[in-house]
């Protein structure tokens, strides 16, 4: 059987049961439910694929590639990888033997010999410089050189990927088409982040689903059944194969 | 003709910078050049593709933090073809990028190296940023970068070796690294036993060793021009030493040159 494998950051990740966010909890109470079903897990069902879901909510796009080298030697011929990487201004640092990833919303805090002061530095220094506007955004074109060498990988070891972004607007989707005409970016028409352009075509967030009782710009229930349609129509358009 | 691809930093580069733009000012590189009466030895990865027949394609940059290493391989890695040889020089794990925010440029930083003030990133900020990667979890990025590598180049019949001028990477001490082919280490018994050697699993000064040199210690260029050129690369007599020493190893143990 062949493995659809999904890495990325929330927007990719499922639901650790054990662990939720007061968000979810309070979701799933609203809805009446007692799990969510997320995209990757409904899309594995319909392409007949066993799901490894890599994927965990606030990573980097660092984590995300680190994760993709530890484990690209159990890629298989045949199995499908869809990397969601998330906003560029994300990064790590090693805090209490162990990586913590920084994200620009999350509270600006000393980490250790780290002080806010040099982590909002380096925030600043990942923002999108509207000087350059127009120009090569150089940390997006470090992970279009990750995307590059997956590719040459997958094309080797015969296995499909697809890349997607998120919430981030300095990736593929509003990206020049010179960039961006490459088979393997899902919905590489769309001219915005593939979140706002997915809920276009039905992908509610768990505030559409409660009426605005759960603030929370993710998928809920019925969004991530949405999208896995969305995800499984487009992989069959694309029709990617490197056999 | 199949291909030698090197990829890393300074010592693995070609001589670069060279040729000051405006003389009398003269780089390391043209200083030693000028010593020598005008010609620059081969580098080891030159010597060391002529001696397996191969061409040699060195994407090496000086002042390369690992990072840009990695995106060395990236830059060329569709053009990789079976039976082709790498060798990652692998450098600081503390040297890190960032982006010039006036040029809108990726710029190395160096630990001990001249901070650019035109950055983006206050001084404070770089040295906290150096501090924070001396933890041994930035270890762990690049040996996925290697793992990736080397499943990368399993799949077209390609091999390749790891190196490193920063043993706190990676070393001899690891039984999994020292059992493992694909790394070039210091696995010479004489020295790693040896209880007198502090630096016993760094290359860099396992290579220039005066052992190498019938005693004394001319694999520098600081040491082979008599302290007139101050620069800590390799001289003529370093690149043979390292050539012959990664030579000895991948002819002993590659199925691509001893099939």
């Amino acid at each position: 059987m062949k493995t659809l494998w999904i890495f990325g950051d929330s927007f990719s990740a499922r639901f650790d049961h054990n662990n939720l966010h007061d968000n979810h909890r309070r979701y799933m109470e609203i809805i009446g439910i007692n799990e969510i079903k997320t995209w990757s897990d409904s899309l594995a069902e319909k392409l007949g694929c066993e799901l490894k879901n890599l994927a965990r909510g606030g990573d980097s796009n660092y984590q995300t590639f680190q994760n993709i080298c530890d484990n690209c030697h159990e890629i298989k011929e045949d199995d499908i990888v869809i990397v969601g990487w998330g906003l560029i201004t994300k990064f790590r640092i090693s805090y209490n033997n162990q990586f913590v990833n920084i994200h620009p919303q999350g509270e600006i805090k000393d980490y250790g010999s780290l002080s806010k002061e040099t982590i909002q530095e380096i925030l600043d220094n990942r923002l999108k410089d509207l000087r350059y506007s127009g120009k090569r955004d150089r940390y997006a074109e470090e992970v279009n050189m990750w995307e590059k060498v997956i590719s040459v990988l997958a094309k080797n070891k015969k296995f499909e990927v697809y890349f997607w972004s998120s919430e981030e607007e300095r990736l593929i989707n509003c990206e020049p088409n010179k960039y961006k005409n490459k088979s393997n970016y899902l919905y590489n028409d769309s001219k915005e982040p593939l979140i706002h352009y997915v809920r276009k075509k039905g992908c509610t967030t768990m505030e559409d689903e409660t009426n605005g009782l759960v603030s929370d710009s993710h998928f809920g229930a019925g969004g991530h059944n949405k999208l896995a349609d969305i995800f499984y129509d487009e992989i069959k358009n694309l029709k990617i194969r490197y056999v | 003709m199949c291909k030698l691809w090197t990829f890393g930093c300074s010592f693995t580069a070609e001589y670069n910078p060279i040729d000051g733009i405006y003389p009398p000012y003269e780089n390391n590189y043209d200083k030693y050049r000028r010593f020598r009466g005008g010609k620059l030895p081969k580098t080891w990865p030159n010597i060391l593709a002529e001696k397996i027949g191969y061409e040699i394609m060195n994407c090496a940059m000086g002042g390369a933090s690992n990072y840009h290493i990695f995106n060395q391989f990236i830059d060329v890695c569709e053009l990789i073809k079976k039976d082709d040889i790498l060798i990652f020089g692998w450098t600081q794990i503390g040297r890190f990028v960032a982006v010039n925010t006036t040029q809108n440029i990726i710029t190395q930083i160096l630990p001990n190296g001249h901070i650019e003030d035109n950055i983006g990133l206050s001084k404070n900020t770089i040295e906290e940023i150096l501090v924070n990667r001396t933890h041994p979890l930035w270890k762990i990025e690049v040996m996925n970068w290697i793992k990736f590598i080397n499943v990368f180049v399993e799949k077209i019949g390609v091999e390749s070796y790891h190196w490193t001028s920063d043993n706190k990477l990676f070393n001899a001490e690891n039984t999994e690294i020292f059992n493992d082919n694909k790394f070039i280490v210091v696995r010479d018994p004489a020295v790693i036993n040896s209880k007198i050697y502090i630096d016993k699993h760094n290359m860099m000064w396992y290579l220039t060793h005066q052992d190498h040199y019938g005693g004394i210690q001319k694999g520098k260029i600081i040491d082979e021009t008599n302290n007139e050129v101050i620069d800590g690369h390799m001289g003529e007599f370093g690149h043979m030493v390292q050539c012959n020493m990664f030579y000895e190893h991948i002819s002993h143990v590659s199925k691509i040159l001893n099939r």
